[in-house]
């Protein structure tokens, strides 16, 4: 649930100003139920903040503090409202399990602040005064509650542990395991009942065991090593850990990027937020890469910067808005849409600059002419008939759902599931296109210069996709119609999706050891790396190992990596005319034309 | 019947009630299907309310404080039909800007799913009736779009949608999911995609039609709050959400009310449809009764009830049960399968095939047709029945408008159910007993030929069917409920994306499924080995392995732990039972720090996919489905040993694709994230809940 913003530096101090100008500028992923921020800030006499919620109304602070042996007494920090107050003592060591009991702790660290409550964030921030504060690394999340009461601020993100504080967008589908984990590996007894709460937990454990980020996410994510800590379900995680040496950040997300994270790397400072717009929202001048599905970043306090899965980023130049454009930046969504909707009923054509996330754009809307420069946020270009779009930057997450008789250029990145159930014309992507190129395209073409993400065109019924970079796993699954080229090799084990490559051949050298394929045969099937190729070993045997997969019956893709026949040539030749025409960047149609693909077709079994 | 000439083509026109099947095991028994047909043949139903019942759905047990069944008799006899109709009480509400008579929602049933005629039915019935009807996902049939109480459904599959559609109806629904299979996808046949069918889903002739399990575009309530702000700008109606009761509904729906939506359709257990995996329809979501109280205890807790609609649905069969799901805390009631039974539906699951003998649900190229007229006139004189009970019941509690009494729990009492049920509910408990009811298991499992015949997931069409709630349960582990993943989180298809059932025990042996095969046949242990299953003879020859009966601890040290049902006697259902001591074994292995060191294995009377999802989540490394193969042995003994493998292979296969489906559905992509995840299951009963250190549904 949720928007979450991060940034760290590698020399300077960062204002809190910019991560709350990241978390405002993604207002539509939060409510006013919880918001909450945390920095690399050392105690200057080295002592451990503990910082906890103490309902006024019903405990006195003294009292529940009273076990703990302090220097100073108790002291208020800040009033959250409905008699919910937080107390902050200073401890010469980190208090243990069985002291902190059932205490709502807010932080016991000494590397590391973490403020939150309820309300939007700005509101939080009014709580605790953070104006004017700095440090060299921020994190901050607002919140959507879906698995807990909004009306608890100790429900609201970040959530520490120790050293470690995370804030999390997702739902994990395993946190009944992880619980478990925690709950007798750590002692830990009293949960709140949010599920983000175990990440700061693994982390802490993790790291305090001597894990280094990078294998920890791994842990986290692929479940290698320790039993019960994987993560599964959508997430996107980024998390400070405070060392002595100065503030460890990473971020990671799921394998199957069910969660956007956007990040930068800018004169020394790394950026990362659930929405490019949010990331310019930190720094104007920032340029934000899409991160991939188990991608990660890690910058470690000695300026080691680790990145995987980070999209490359390509300068356009781009021409001027015209005069009469609409600057966009002043306007809210609703506003800027009712503006395009009056230009484009009033001329025909329309224009707007400074786009910064604003959400569903021109949806809906059609015909006409319509151009558009900046960040173009979610959902926009949905159901959109008849329009002529050119998009001078990115467009987020779910552009062009539906759209019909639509020709739409971006001279950047798409985020994921674009051109979701497009029926009709064109999608040119000159940038990289994230998860879900074309999911379920019924017709047009899309065509992309740079990398697609995973699932490129699943479920895809008709239409034709060209993809020129790189692309991700799990190409074309649910495929039943269209066709797929994509420029260069693809490792057969991307495309589709196959049973676990270890039962395939366990079954297959049954089939031999019963005496139902040969030698021969089981050594060409056991070399076989597609459906295809295990289906023209096996002939009729097949049918028994079929039952792995489960839906061949109703189609699933085949690619072959070969030079074009002349009909694709003929029908490649014509989607390039018509990028060229479109985009006004040409390709140079002869010398693709040389090039060998991988083709991608749905069959079916018979 | 009349048999008449149209395009060439003869057909017959339906326009009588044919006998019923009846839903045997399920919900939908004969005297239900007769009760419908009464009132939508007569205007009224035989009795406005019955006294609460021992057994069945909350809603069955629930009572009305402060009537008596015999006075609302003697009130409905004495005034009669018109004189119902007189009485100054308002049973309808504000709905999107149009008032309706009666607060039922038809049910999101698509053109496709049903043949056409049906559609153009009940949505004449509910302009005449005052109702309102959800087109689903079919696109929107030419005739339909005449009528006014419409609302347009935006689904994963995008069937038929553009800008114009969009706007058709009088609000826009979007669907997450529904109760009869919550995170599952849709798929229509490319042989049905064909003539109108094709042209109105704008799809090519032929295309296999996949609806994908999730949104890809909503997989999280942020996701789902855009879509809402997105399609309510773009259509300036109210957006409403569709989602099947999953164990976090509660909070789900205070994240639909948040988005600006207008309302929630929360969608029961036990909800019908056009065609289900039956292991997902039986096992996964939790009944509305549980949901409505809770979510809209919620919604009040956090603000966010006013002017919300909360509409229920999912086996609501009568006006008496409208009433209770309001005074839960409900605004409407969504009906689908009771509509169907008013327009002929005779239950007998075979819609997803094509030849509906009632013409409800056939393909457009089957001969029978149900009449518009008589399906029209019988959907009405049913709505108007659930009127005149609707109208009686808030005027016999003394109220003026029925939507006032909305969330008055303290009308209503309970009878036979534990006191966590009740606190869970909100309403008071009249005399304490036990949600869970058992028999004697019956002595075969009822396995289907397609499982073993040709390794498919055995799939059915409509009925209610929730064991231990409306259909006695045989064990503990029938009240638990299964995970769905709903707005928060994206299901999983299993056929299309990666779950991963890869089971390594502690002493790092692989295995491709955490189910174990019992050593009962050796084509069976053939069958194992090829695929990579365990078996319990293998696991057995470990030097320190044992074999203990539920209720006794096995000695320190032994590393694979059998939990054996069968070690007490053939027909040992003594207490504890086999989960019990599955959940004894695996705390006690928790807290002694040793459980990465042991292997705990589950066997005993197990049928199917969901008793091993069960038994792992709770705590069991692997499960034996012994109960299942031993039907299969004495089902296949005689036959030819190739014959026998290849029938155990197929139902090994299966069972790893029904609990690859129950896995999806909730968004769990690997048996590690399974393994003792019990947040994965709630229980219906509380001592259950108790017992087995599960949470209590809607809890």
């Amino acid at each position: 649930m949720c928007g979450i913003a991060g940034a760290i530096s590698l020399d300077e101090m960062l204002g809190f100003q910019r991560v709350l100008a990241a978390l405002r500028a993604m207002e539509e992923r939060g409510t006013e139920h919880g918001a909450g921020y945390a920095a690399y800030s050392p105690e200057p006499n080295g002592y451990v903040r503990l910082r906890v919620f103490i309902d006024e109304h019903l405990e006195n602070p003294e009292e529940e503090l009273s076990h703990l042996v302090t220097e100073e007494q108790p002291r208020r920090i800040a009033v959250l409202g409905h008699g919910i107050s937080v107390y902050e003592v200073l401890l010469r060591d980190y208090p243990s399990r069985q002291q902190l009991g059932k205490l709502r702790v807010l932080q016991s660290s000494r590397f590391l602040e973490v403020w939150k409550s309820i309300g939007r964030p700005h509101e939080v921030a009014e709580s605790y005064n953070l104006w004017g504060k700095v440090s060299p690394a921020w994190i901050g999340h607002t919140r959507y509650p879906t698995n807990s009461p909004g009306f608890r601020p100790w429900l609201a993100h970040p959530f520490s542990c120790g050293e470690t504080v995370i804030i999390h967008n997702g739902d994990l589908s395993s946190y009944g395991s992880n619980k478990r984990l925690v709950e007798y590996l750590l002692g830990v007894r009293s949960f709140t009942g949010n599920d983000s709460e175990v990440i700061a937990y693994l982390i802490d454990m993790l790291m305090k065991d001597g894990y280094n980020a990078d294998d920890m996410i791994d842990m986290l994510v692929y479940g290698r090593g320790l039993r019960w800590a994987r993560l599964d379900g959508p997430y996107a995680v980024v998390f400070l850990h405070g060392e002595p040496q100065g503030p460890l950040l990473g971020a990671f997300i799921d394998r199957h990027h069910l969660r956007p994270l956007y990040v930068a790397i800018e004169n020394g400072v790394v950026y990362v937020a659930s929405e490019a717009a949010a990331i310019k929202a930190m720094e104007p001048g920032a340029r934000p890469q899409l991160l991939r599905g188990d991608g990660r970043v890690i910058v470690y306090p000695d300026g080691e910067i680790i990145a995987k899965g980070l999209v490359a980023y390509k300068v356009y130049d781009y021409p001027k808005p015209p005069r009469w454009a609409i600057d966009a930046s002043g306007l809210t969504r609703s506003e800027l849409n009712a503006e395009l909707a009056k230009m484009l009923s009033e001329r025909g054509y329309a224009a707007a600059y400074n786009l910064l996330g604003h959400r569903y754009v021109a949806s809906g809307l059609g015909p006409g002419k319509l151009e558009l420069w900046g960040i173009v946020g979610n959902a926009s270009l949905n159901l959109v008939e008849g329009l002529e779009v050119r998009i001078y930057g990115s467009a987020q997450e779910d552009l062009a759902d539906c759209a019909e008789n639509s020709r739409i250029i971006v001279y950047g990145d798409v985020g994921d599931s674009a051109a979701q159930a497009m029926r009709s014309d064109e999608l040119h992507v000159l940038g990289n296109a994230g998860n879900r190129l074309g999911v379920q395209l019924k017709g047009g073409i899309i065509v992309v210069h740079g990398d697609a993400g995973d699932y490129l065109g699943e479920f895809m019924a008709g239409g034709r996709i060209l993809v020129l970079g790189k692309v991700g796993k799990y190409v074309a699954t649910g495929m039943v119609g269209g066709k797929i080229y994509v420029k260069g090799h693809i490792p057969l084990s991307s495309v589709g999706k196959a049973p676990p490559r270890r039962q395939i051949e366990r079954y297959i050298k049954a089939l031999a050891s019963r005496g139902e394929i040969g030698q021969k045969e089981m050594y060409s099937a056991l070399r076989a790396r597609s459906v295809s190729e295990l289906k023209s070993v096996l002939g009729d045997r097949f049918r028994v190992l079929e039952r792995l997969w489960g839906v061949l019956h109703i189609g699933y893709p085949h690619a072959e990596y070969r030079y074009l026949r002349d009909d694709e040539i003929e029908e490649l030749k014509q989607i390039i005319d018509r990028h060229n025409a479109a985009t006004g960047t040409p390709l140079d149609i002869e010398e693709l034309l040389t090039h060998r693909y991988t083709i991608i077709t749905p069959v079916k079994l018979a | 019947m009349n048999r008449t000439r149209e395009n060439k083509q003869r057909y017959i026109i339906l326009n009588t009630y044919k006998h019923p099947v009846g839903d045997r095991l399920g919900f939908w028994k004969h005297y239900r299907i007769a009760w419908i047909r009464h009132a939508a043949s007569e205007g009224i139903e035989p009795r406005a309310i019955s006294p609460p019942r021992k057994r069945g759905r909350i809603l069955d047990r629930l009572g009305f404080r402060d009537l008596r069944p015999s006075e609302l008799e003697d009130l409905q006899r004495k005034l009669g039909p018109n004189g119902i109709d007189r009485l100054d009480v308002d049973v309808g509400l504000e709905f999107a800007g149009i008032k309706l008579r009666v607060p039922v929602y038809l049910g999101d049933m698509s053109f496709g799913a049903l043949s056409g005629r049906p559609n153009i039915a009940l949505a004449r019935a509910a302009d005449i009736a005052g109702a309102v009807v959800g087109v689903g996902e079919g696109g929107l049939h030419p005739e339909v779009a005449k009528s006014r109480n419409i609302v347009i459904q935006w689904a994963s599959g995008r069937f038929g949608i553009d800008r114009y559609m969009i706007r058709r109806g009088i609000a826009v629904n979007i669907k997450i999911g529904q109760g009869a299979k919550p995170g599952i996808g849709g798929h229509l046949p490319g042989t049905k995609v064909v003539g109108d069918i094709a042209r109105l889903r704008k799809l090519p002739r032929g295309t296999e039609a996949l609806s994908p399990a999730p949104h890809h575009d909503i997989y999280s309530i942020e996701d789902l709050a855009q879509r809402v702000r997105m399609l309510r700008e773009l259509t300036g109606k109210p957006v409403l959400v569709k989602t099947a009761a999953s164990h976090q509904v509660g909070f789900v729906a205070v994240g639909i009310a948040r988005s600006s939506a207008l309302g929630a359709i929360i969608d029961g257990a036990g909800a019908g449809t056009g065609a289900a995996p039956r292991i997902v329809r039986d096992h996964i979501g939790i009944p509305v009764d549980y949901a409505i109280p809770v979510a809209d205890k919620l919604l009040r807790h956090n603000g966010a009830r006013r002017g919300f609609l909360l509409i229920g649905g999912g086996m609501i069969s009568s006006g008496e049960d409208i009433a209770k799901l309001i005074l839960l805390g409900a605004n409407m009631a969504n009906i689908g399968t009771a509509a169907l039974i008013a327009m002929g539906c005779i239950m007998c699951h075979l819609c997803y095939t094509g030849k509906c003998p009632t013409g409800l649900t056939n393909s457009l190229t089957h001969p029978l047709r149900v009449d518009i007229e008589w399906a029209t006139r019988r959907v009405v004189n049913w709505l108007r029945a659930l009127e005149r009970t609707l109208k009686l019941i808030t005027y016999a509690l003394g109220e003026d408008k029925l939507q006032k009494l909305v969330g008055r729990r303290d009308l209503l009492e309970l009878h036979n159910v534990d006191e966590c049920v009740a606190e869970a509910i909100g309403v008071e408990l009249a005399d304490p007993g036990q949600v869970a009811w058992y028999r004697d298991p019956l002595d075969e499992v009822n396995v289907e030929e397609v499982v073993y015949e040709r390794a498919k997931t055995p799939i059915i069409g409509m009925g209610g069917y929730v064991p231990g709630y409306t259909t006695p349960a045989e064990r503990p582990i029938d009240l638990l409920r299964i995970e769905a993943a709903q707005v928060t989180r994206p299901s999983i298809d299993p056929y299309r994306e990666e779950i991963s059932l890869e089971t390594r025990i502690f002493n790092g042996e692989v295995y491709e499924a955490p189910i174990t095969v019992p050593c009962i046949d050796e084509a069976l242990v053939e069958a194992a080995e090829a695929l990579g299953y365990p078996l319990e003879c293998s696991l057995m020859e470990h030097p320190l392995a044992i074999s203990v009966p539920p209720g006794l601890y096995p000695p320190p040290g032994y590393r694979i732990v059998i939990i054996d049902e069968e070690l007490r006697g053939k027909h040992g259902r003594a207490k504890p039972w086999l989960e019990e001591w599955v959940v004894r074994l695996d705390d006690e292995y928790w807290r002694n720090c040793v459980r990465d060191t042991v292997t705990l294995v589950a066997a005993g009377q197990l049928r199917d996919g969901a008793d091993v999802y069960k038994l792992v989540a709770l705590g069991a490394d692997l499960a034996s489905p012994r109960k299942l193969f031993n039907t299969l042995h004495r089902k296949l003994s005689g036959q030819p040993y190739e014959l026998r493998r290849e029938a155990y292979e197929n139902t090994l296969i299966e069972l790893a694709w029904e609990l690859k489906l129950l896995m999806g559905a909730g968004g769990v992509t690997s048996y590690q994230s399974l393994q003792g995840n019990r947040w994965l299951l709630r229980s219906l009963d509380g001592l259950v809940a108790k017992s087995l250190e599960v949470p209590l549904a809607g809890a």
